[in-house]
């Protein structure tokens, strides 16, 4: 895995005119996949997940003018990709005119549609479990279990206690477990 | 960040099942896609950043693109543009403290309040007047009655004349002969001679 300058060094270049373009380009490798993996596993689909995470990037390259020293870039950046991802979803929610119940169901059919699920694998069994999350619980799930977030940061992210972040993981991994056991 | 022992460990308290699900992915993503994303990115951001606005419609709809001209098909006024624009006045603005429709009712409520005080005015004149007037009425038309008729009248209302008016007056007999003492003959006789309906015959 390439190494990359710390992100302050990275802000830097991008501030400066005549090294914006390289210091975002770095930004941009350096984090590219982590936001699209945290991306893909709320949307599923590979081309709706290209989309957010163009808007994503955009809108760092929007505002990283604006952005304050006194947080942390990669909160920052998680806080955009998972606003992005939500919206993406409402979006579809309104287009399909269908509830949560029915979008989590929508996303299981994209799951079952990927060439590769199998559904006698465990891996595809945990994806399906994680889609039967309510949309809180399944944030938190993806930030801790994926992501390995620490509960402080993720309170930055989603604007929540870690009081009730660490009540939402445990009441997600509960969940899990019982879909398992019981499929 | 923490490592994954720290989320292991958590999750074991919370579910060992869960903690032995085998971390690995599911989803495939198409071959150098992370390689090329950064450039399909810039790309887009440039494009949006120098979009020119003839070259997008002309993405949108080549059609419109060649057809259409910017040529306004509105006329104008002649000279509308070239002529003189007059400086704005400096004269400070007149404020209006009442609107016109407010100052109508005020100046009609004052006109109300002026007549009801002239009317009460004269209400007032008049009943003072009626308040006057017996008694001027009486010391007129006394000096048109004769003895007789006065003797007459005297005798058919004994009730309304008191049995000695001088008390009335604030005097009694002492200080009536005083003030008669102090006129002298003249004057009593001018008196009479104004007065002849007051002689008493018998002092003829």
């Amino acid at each position: 895995m390439a190494s990359f300058p710390d992100d302050n060094e990275l802000l830097l270049l991008f501030r400066d005119p005549v090294t914006k373009e390289r210091g975002y380009t770095q930004l941009v490798k350096k984090y590219q996949e982590k936001i699209y993996w945290h991306i893909r596993r709320l949307v599923v689909d590979h081309d709706d997940a290209n989309d957010v995470m163009q808007n994503v990037f955009i809108k760092v390259w929007k505002g990283l003018d604006q952005f304050r020293e006194d947080a942390r870039f990669y909160t920052w950046l998680y806080r955009i990709a998972t606003n992005e991802s939500l919206s993406f979803l409402e979006k579809e929610k309104k287009k399909a005119s269908v509830s949560f119940e029915d979008i989590s169901l929508a996303l299981s059919e994209k799951l079952a549609a990927d060439k590769d699920f199998d559904l006698s694998k465990i891996e595809w069994k945990l994806q399906v479990a994680i889609q039967k999350l309510p949309e809180k619980q399944k944030l938190v799930f993806s930030l801790r279990y994926y992501e390995e977030m620490s509960y402080q940061e993720m309170s930055k992210v989603l604007d929540t206690t870690e009081g009730a972040l660490k009540a939402s993981y445990h009441h997600a991994v509960k969940k899990i477990e019982e879909f398992i056991l019981n499929s | 960040m923490l490592n994954r022992a720290d989320i292991l460990s958590e999750l074991h308290a919370i579910s060992p099942l869960v903690e032995k699900l085998p971390f690995s992915p599911v989803f495939t993503v198409p071959e150098d896609y992370f390689t090329h994303f950064h450039q399909i990115l810039m790309q887009r951001i440039q494009k949006e950043e120098n979009q020119d606005v003839s070259a997008e419609l002309g993405e949108i709809s080549p059609l419109l693109a060649a057809k259409l001209t910017k040529k306004m098909p509105f006329s104008l006024p002649e000279g509308y543009f070239s002529e003189a624009i007059l400086p704005p006045s400096t004269e400070a603005p007149v404020v209006q403290m009442f609107p016109a429709k407010r100052a109508r009712v005020l100046y009609a409520a004052a006109a109300v309040a002026a007549l009801v005080g002239i009317f009460s005015l004269f209400f007032l004149i008049g009943n003072n007047e009626k308040n006057l007037t017996p008694d001027l009425h009486v010391f007129s038309e006394l000096p048109k009655m004769n003895s007789t008729e006065l003797n007459s009248y005297l005798l058919n209302s004994p009730d309304d004349v008191p049995a000695d008016p001088l008390p009335l007056a604030g005097l009694d007999e002492v200080d009536f002969e005083s003030l008669i003492n102090e006129v002298n003959d003249n004057e009593l006789s001018e008196f009479l001679t104004e007065n002849p309906s007051l002689r008493i015959e018998s002092l003829n």
